[in-house]
């Protein structure tokens, strides 16, 4: 019987062979290259490592590894190291593209936001192309009108997905919710951008996906890991919200933030705690200005998506502040349509959970198990009720092949 | 802790130079490189360090109870340890079942209810899956079975803690048995031979599999289409999962090239995870090139004592499909992972029938060698890609919406680069590799000076970190 076997499994000796041996050097030895290696890397990559200490959140973390960063970059960059790295970045196209002049040239964008009145409108189809135009009175020009049922406070009916869509048959509900004097088509398809942070990598894609299938969208993803608008020091949105209006001039605009903004934000020069009042005061700040530099075209739809409810209670409670602050927005602004996403992904008691009852009454897994970020199904139910948001505005069914 | 950082590079660095100058001195080593992986394990979560040693302790106790029915003074009750064996494996799958498996029994069971029309269901746990908790549970079962076996002897606490928490297998493997880690902690290496050039040749070449080649795939295509089959052309849906074969191939044994090179430095011998696996000819071939120490586990631990293939030729594909079912569920409780371990059950179970078919009715080869090769080949790796379209997926349906979308012939987004095709079909022709380069490459490597050695390790940790993306995403397999 197997379990009466005497040991056979273990050898004695040493516990690296005679090959082993053979090819072998002294640790001493091994530590000096290891060690020389690692200071060759760390001065070669000084300015990329104190980068990613500065994009770390503010406190005493970010503070060390600044202080230890901040004198190899020095003397790496004194003496040249950090040449190779920017050679080799730019030859991989990896350097950042200065938008430059051009682009404020373009948007003359304000620094802190104004009124909806007061923005500043430009149309251009180049960058380059310098046509600014004094800011017309919002409210003259035809904008989309707040839809009651899922905009600011309101909320999405949790198994609204089907519903939503049956919604189509409903007389009242297919008549377009805009006077965007323009149908599309497959030949002039509307034009959509989704973008965000991680959670965006999540629904991105298949919102993409369905959104083409309409046969009358044309829509394109872009997501930045850990990015939001607290640490434009570590991306900077705004800047490239201008860009990408400035280049593709989007009809419809998904924005999803929020997830990694819960940290402090630095308001001239002093660091705010999260959600002190300078913070809430410059965050919101920070929102309607991404807000504006979307809707700058009077007629570009702006929605943007509040963060669901997450499994961490405090970190629920913080998106919960923060869905506030976005809500208040894009109250103010009538081109923003903010849909609320808590109710979406509700649990069957109310709270979080991974698994949330569908419309066929299955439970169905929506969440990853980080608690946090969507899964394929819970992105799709997104990526439909934000197309049906989209739909109120502009009629998605006018050129689509049958 | 993840392996391509600088917080691990300088954690290392410290953990190299304390095992060296303690390595001679054991009472002091051991709690020193315990306390040094709890460290690392403790930088995921705390709480998990918890359970990882209530599995310690659980598993100690279990094997020394067994060992002492049969290795005390004249003590040699065998049913009493079979018992105290069953009973440590059984807790094993239960802290396995409610981490990983409660979950998924409940809402299958609450759905199944609820589609014929009757309403309750099972509490839900949602607790967080810690990580590596399947890797390091695997390698406490294999210890107290080996132990109830008389394979391996008892272990001291000290000795079966380090050996089960020992951070550089204990995310992600390989799966290391206590008859492998045993004899190397009671040995005492030499520190006048460390085998550096290997272990640097793993670590960079692991890092550049993680940070460069996984990383790129994965953005470029794998992630696009496999959440957007729809959108995307037949060609570029299969590129998408050649790609895949190659991103998990490149993250999967990317780490554990890094965890077998860090051991080396470190003074240990880790068995070998993979060996070239796109180059197998046969599903069983994979399987022995593929996850070699899972596949060694489940053959030593579950296939043999099911009967293996003793009990006539029914039993023995039964056997086959159990242990394949068995290890998809291994990877998660999903029908998805149940479905991949059963297309790799069916293949192994018919190339089986096959074999003995032809030897029994004496059928030599039907083409020719070189061309019957090939065949083989594509057969076999196109299983594979097949079974890897359901790993991938999150759910069935989304399995047969890719599936589906082979089928697409417009509908063409831009992806199939000629660079994506390049990676793919390059890392595919990599596996071919003469097994010698390596040799060749590592002894170049050797006989440089120290200086040239940590001057080609610095140049090589920069350019892996230029081609690779900022950030890294955890790797794959920490999800199982």
């Amino acid at each position: 019987m197997a379990i009466l076997q005497p040991p056979t499994g273990e050898r004695s000796g040493p516990a690296l062979s005679a090959t082993d041996r053979r090819g072998g050097v002294a640790a001493g030895r091994v530590l000096a290259a290891g060690a020389l290696g690692l200071l060759l890397a760390v001065a070669l990559n000084a300015q990329q490592l104190l980068r990613e200490a500065q994009q770390k959140p503010f406190g005493w973390e970010r503070d060390a590894s600044v202080a230890l960063w901040e004198p190899v970059e020095g003397v790496s960059s004194a003496v040249g190291l950090h040449l190779p790295r920017l050679w080799a970045d730019e030859a991989l196209g990896r350097t950042k593209p200065d938008p430059g002049a051009s682009v404020g040239e373009v948007l003359q964008v304000p620094e802190t936001p104004t009124a909806p009145g007061g923005v500043v409108v430009a149309e251009t189809s180049d960058i380059g192309a310098t046509e600014t135009q004094s800011a017309p009175d919002v409210a003259s020009v035809p904008v989309p009108q707040p839809q009651g049922g899922s905009t600011a406070d309101a909320s999405v009916d949790p198994t609204a997905v089907g519903a939503a869509q049956s919604g189509a048959d409903d007389p009242a509900a297919s008549v377009p919710a805009t006077t965007i004097p323009w149908f599309p088509t497959p030949a002039e398809p509307l034009s959509l951008r989704v973008m965000g942070d991680s959670i965006v990598q999540f629904f991105g894609d298949t919102m993409v996906g369905l959104a083409e299938a309409t046969g009358v969208i044309e829509a394109e993803t872009e997501n930045v890991l850990s990015s939001g608008l607290t640490r434009p020091d570590f991306y900077d949105w705004p800047e490239r919200i201008i860009e990408v209006m400035v280049a593709d001039d989007p009809d419809a605009v998904v924005l999803m933030f929020g997830g990694n903004d819960a940290q402090a934000l630095v308001v001239d020069g002093q660091i705010a705690r999260p959600f002190s009042e300078t913070w809430v005061q410059e965050y919101s700040i920070r929102v309607g200005h991404a807000m504006d530099l979307v809707t700058t075209d009077p007629a570009r739809i702006l929605i943007w998506v509040g963060q669901p409810i997450m499994r961490d209670p405090s970190y629920d409670e913080r998106m919960q502040q923060i869905n506030a602050i976005y809500a208040a927005e894009a109250a103010e602004r009538p081109q923003v349509q903010y849909v609320d996403t808590r109710d979406l992904f509700r649990g069957p008691d109310g709270g979080f959970s991974r698994y949330v009852i569908g419309q066929d009454g299955q439970r169905t897994d929506v969440r990853l198990t980080d608690g946090v970020h969507l899964s394929t199904i819970g992105g799709r139910w997104l990526s439909e009720v934000l197309l049906d948001e989209l739909g109120t505005f502009v009629d998605l069914d006018a050129g689509a092949p049958s | 802790m993840l392996f391509p950082t600088f917080a691990f590079g300088a954690f290392f660095f410290v953990v190299f130079v304390v095992n060296w100058l303690t390595r001679p001195h054991p009472t002091l080593w051991k709690p020193l490189m315990l306390g040094f992986s709890i460290f690392f394990y403790g930088w995921w979560s705390w709480r998990f360090v918890l359970l990882l040693a209530a599995t310690i302790v659980i598993n100690w106790v279990v094997g020394h109870l067994t060992a002492a029915c049969l290795q005390g003074p004249g003590a040699h009750d065998v049913r009493a340890a079979r018992r105290w064996v069953r009973i440590g494996v059984a807790a094993n799958l239960g802290i396995l079942g409610v981490f990983k498996y409660w979950d998924f029994f409940a809402v299958e069971l609450s759905n199944l209810l609820e589609s014929v029309g009757i309403s309750g269901s099972l509490p839900i746990l949602e607790y967080t899956l810690p990580v590596g908790i399947s890797f390091y549970t695997f390698q406490a079962m294999s210890y107290i079975i080996d132990v109830g076996r008389g394979r391996v002897r008892e272990m001291t606490p000290m000795d079966f803690a380090v050996y089960l928490s020992f951070f550089p297998q204990l995310v992600a493997g390989p799966i290391v048995r206590a008859s492998e880690m045993a004899p190397q902690l009671a040995a005492r290496p030499d520190p006048r031979y460390v085998p550096a050039a290997e272990a640097f040749g793993l670590i960079l070449n692991g890092l550049f599999k993680k940070v460069v080649v996984s990383s790129f795939l994965a953005s470029e295509i794998v992630d696009g289409v496999f959440a957007d089959p729809g959108g995307h052309s037949g060609p570029e849906v299969v590129l998408a999962v050649y790609a895949y074969a190659v991103q998990i191939y490149a993250d999967f044994s990317g780490y554990t090239d890094i965890a077998i090179g860090v051991a080396l430095l470190l003074g240990f011998r880790f068995p070998q995870n993979f060996n070239a696996p796109y180059r197998a000819l046969t599903l069983q071939d994979f399987w022995r090139r593929w996850h070699m120490t899972l596949s060694r586990w489940l053959r030593d631990y579950l296939y043999v004592p099911l009967g293996g293939n003793r009990g006539g030729r029914v039993a023995t594909y039964r056997n086959l499909m159990l242990v394949m079912l068995l290890g998809g569920l291994w990877h998660g409780s999903t029908w998805n992972f149940v479905i991949w371990g059963g297309i790799h059950g069916v293949v192994l179970a018919v190339e089986r029938l096959v074999r003995e078919r032809r030897e029994r009715l004496g059928f030599g080869p039907i083409l020719p060698v070189g061309i019957g090769e090939v065949v083989r080949w594509l057969v076999t790796f196109h299983v594979v890609c097949l079974a890897w379209v359901f790993f991938r997926s999150e759910s069935l349906s989304a399995s047969f919406e890719m599936l589906g979308a082979i089928a697409n012939f417009d509908n063409y987004a831009g992806t199939a680069t000629p660079l994506v095709i390049a990676v793919t079909f390059g890392a595919l022709a990599f596996q071919f590799m003469p097994e010698g380069w390596t040799a060749q490459i590592r002894d170049s490597f050797a006989d440089l000076s120290w200086l040239a050695q940590g001057a080609v390790v610095g140049l090589g940790l920069v350019a892996i970190d230029v081609l690779g993306p900022s950030g890294v995403a955890p790797f794959i397999y920490f999800q199982f």
